[in-house]
């Protein structure tokens, strides 16, 4: 299950279906249950997680894992890079600025030697709707500054992945992350079924999806549209 | 037909309340509509938002929008801690004053964002207190009189952003009581003439300034007549607000300081940075603030009409004065026409501000003076300040159908 060179304790948790996980320390204690029964101090042998079946077990170690991963390869040199990198960077635009002052020494000389005004004009008219490779070095500048995000960005394609599951696996996954109090499960959990409900255009559709049935009489129903009609 | 098995149900409240949580409240509140079971599961949601489209209030539907906000603050599952209702409609109800008088005072309120066309007149409230409450944005149409309360405290308020309010003389006062304000936003007010007795004539407290100020922004008062109570509201205003970092003041503030006040001890030692509206008549209020402001690095000038034309030749050589001594380190100047008065504006501050750094110029490119050779001439005008870099962008509007194409033309 865990790939790290960490040297720290393996706990052995249990499934409710009596199967044992061997997991270390720094990837279990992303539960705050499980946290808070480490600090407690005892030497327990074997955690039972009663309400958790080892399919659903699985996945949530898996979860931690990745999440134990993440924050490790964050926290290492490429930081450091990345802002040698930036410094040098700055080094180049101080640089650029000097010839711009050429440019302008340039331009200056242009203007005295240039003709008549209205020839000036036209250069500096055709110059100005040259905005083309403004836009490009825009453009540019932003893709660079999306770049540096890619880890959070690969960390969130691989939640996305994680939670597109059938209905069954991911109410097995909020009870679970609720049981075992893990944030960063249950938000991401929580938001995928939000973000299906958010899908259906109607409440109708909503039922469908989820296999609601109402419980209402036509009367108690109406009454309850009509109260929110107002919303648009 | 076989369909899904209803396990979503079966998910403790907790849960099911914290999966509404996540939607906007249109969705959270439809879900009402589920079963019995997600009756009112909705009306926990910490988050009540609302916007125009959202809300479709014409008269009929009045008494049921009313009967939703009134759960929201009564119903002994709610427990909601911001609310943001804004819509272009009007809602002349006079059931909506007090509930909005009730949620002003109500306990864990964090967020109150509310505005509407127009709503029903106020009656005064007297004392409206919450403990809690961080953020206050009200806007029920522009001058629309409706009464601020006299006597207010918000301890814990960071915003406020007032629109179209009727304020109290002691409105300054009472402000000063919400000492951690961040963020203080008065558009579109009239002085309340009955609320004379409440004036309090200047003082020495410690507490006459806000602080924790960081910006501030104050139209003109309407209906201002210059008489001792006005007055002293404008001074206590301008007091409080005297920390800010950035300042958006109405032209007719700073002329009004400038020219009753010239003397005044006043001093914006944290200001960083000012919006002004400038006209050819009032340079001598920019110098003004320029030496109240000692540490001013951004200067934004705004011409909000007509510039007008000739320059009064002292006020010129004070605004000069006041430039070499400022630290001047970003200028920006929008709206403004290209005409020689301008220029002449333009010549001197270049002249004599010595630490700048950036000039940006906006123009309107539709303008006739805003042209090639109106803006030759500003290209030419020599800078006391050789490293700066000036700005000059063109802004085209072509019919209200398309987006503004702005242009930016760099030219060191």
């Amino acid at each position: 299950m865990s790939s790290s060179n960490n040297s720290g304790k393996v706990l052995k948790l249990k499934s409710k279906d009596n199967q044992i996980f061997e997991v270390e320390e720094s990837v279990a204690i992303q539960s705050e249950l499980i946290k808070n029964v480490v600090e407690a101090g005892c030497d327990i042998g074997v955690i039972p997680l009663l309400t958790v079946h080892s399919k659903t077990l699985r996945n949530v170690i898996e979860w931690c894992q990745k999440h134990v991963d993440y924050v490790e390869e964050n926290d290492s040199g490429s930081n450091e890079e990345e802002i040698k990198n930036w410094e040098s960077e700055i080094c180049e635009e101080g640089n650029n600025n000097g010839s711009d002052d050429e440019e302008t020494k340039n331009w200056e000389s242009e203007e005295n030697n240039n003709g008549s005004d209205e020839e000036e004009a036209k250069n500096w008219e055709s110059e100005g709707n040259n905005d083309g490779s403004n836009k490009e070095e825009v453009e540019n500048w932003e893709w660079e500054e999306n770049n540096d995000g890619s880890d959070e960005e690969e960390l969130e394609n691989w939640e996305s992945k994680f939670v597109d599951v059938d209905k069954d696996s991911l109410y097995a996954l909020l009870l679970a992350a609720d049981y075992l109090s893990i944030d960063s499960l249950l938000e991401r959990v929580i938001k995928q079924v939000a973000d299906v409900i958010k899908q259906c255009r109607s409440v109708e559709e909503v039922r469908q999806t989820f296999g609601i049935k109402s419980d209402f009489t036509p009367e108690e129903e109406e009454e309850i549209r009509e109260e929110i009609s107002w919303i648009d | 037909m076989e369909g899904e098995r209803d396990r979503i149900s079966d998910l403790p409240d907790s849960l099911l309340e914290h999966i509404l949580t996540f939607l906007p409240t249109k969705y959270a509140v439809r879900t009402g509509v589920l079963s019995k079971r997600w009756k009112d599961l909705w009306v926990s949601h910490p988050y009540l938002s609302l916007r125009d489209d959202e809300i479709g209030i014409q008269t009929v539907k009045v008494p049921k929008f009313m009967n939703f906000l009134n759960k929201i603050l009564l119903h002994p599952q709610a427990k909601v801690k911001k609310i943001q209702l804004s819509s272009q409609e009007r809602l002349e109800s006079p059931e909506f004053i007090r509930w909005f008088q009730a949620v002003m005072m109500k306990d864990d309120l964090e967020e109150l964002d509310i505005g509407f066309r127009k709503i029903y007149h106020t009656p005064q409230s007297y004392l409206t207190v919450c403990n809690t409450l961080v953020i206050l944005k009200l806007d029920f149409g522009a001058f629309s009189g409706n009464k601020f309360p006299k006597s207010f405290c918000f301890p814990n308020l960071k915003t406020m952003h007032l629109n179209g309010f009727l304020l109290a003389y002691n409105f300054a006062n009472q402000l000063l009581q919400c000492q951690n304000l961040e963020s203080l936003i008065i558009r579109n007010y009239i002085l309340d003439v009955m609320s004379h007795g409440l004036v309090l004539n200047d003082y020495d407290d410690q507490n006459e300034v806000l602080s924790n100020l960081s910006n501030a922004q104050m139209d003109s008062c309407y209906g201002f007549h210059g008489d001792v109570s006005d007055r002293s509201f404008l001074k206590n205003m301008i007091k409080a607000v005297s920390k800010a970092k950035d300042l958006d003041l109405s032209l007719s503030i700073i002329e009004y300081l400038y020219r009753v006040f010239p003397d005044d001890m006043l001093r914006f030692n944290n200001l960083k940075h000012i919006k002004l509206y400038l006209q050819s008549s009032h340079v001598g209020a920019l110098g003004f603030i320029l030496q109240k402001a000692p540490n001013l690095e951004s200067l934004h000038i705004e011409s909000d009409g007509p510039y007008g034309s000739v320059h009064d030749a002292l006020m010129l050589e004070q605004l000069r004065s006041s430039c070499s001594s400022a630290n001047l380190k970003v200028i920006r100047m929008t709206k403004f026409i290209l005409e020689d008065p301008v220029l002449e504006l333009v010549q001197l501050i270049f002249g004599s501000a010595g630490s700048l750094e950036d000039i940006v110029i906006e123009l309107d490119a539709q303008h006739e003076m805003n042209n090639f050779l109106q803006c030759q001439k500003l290209l030419k005008l020599p800078r006391l300040s050789e490293d700066s870099v000036l700005h000059l962008k063109w802004e085209f509007g072509y019919s209200h159908h398309y987006f503004g194409h702005s242009h930016s033309y760099y030219h060191p």
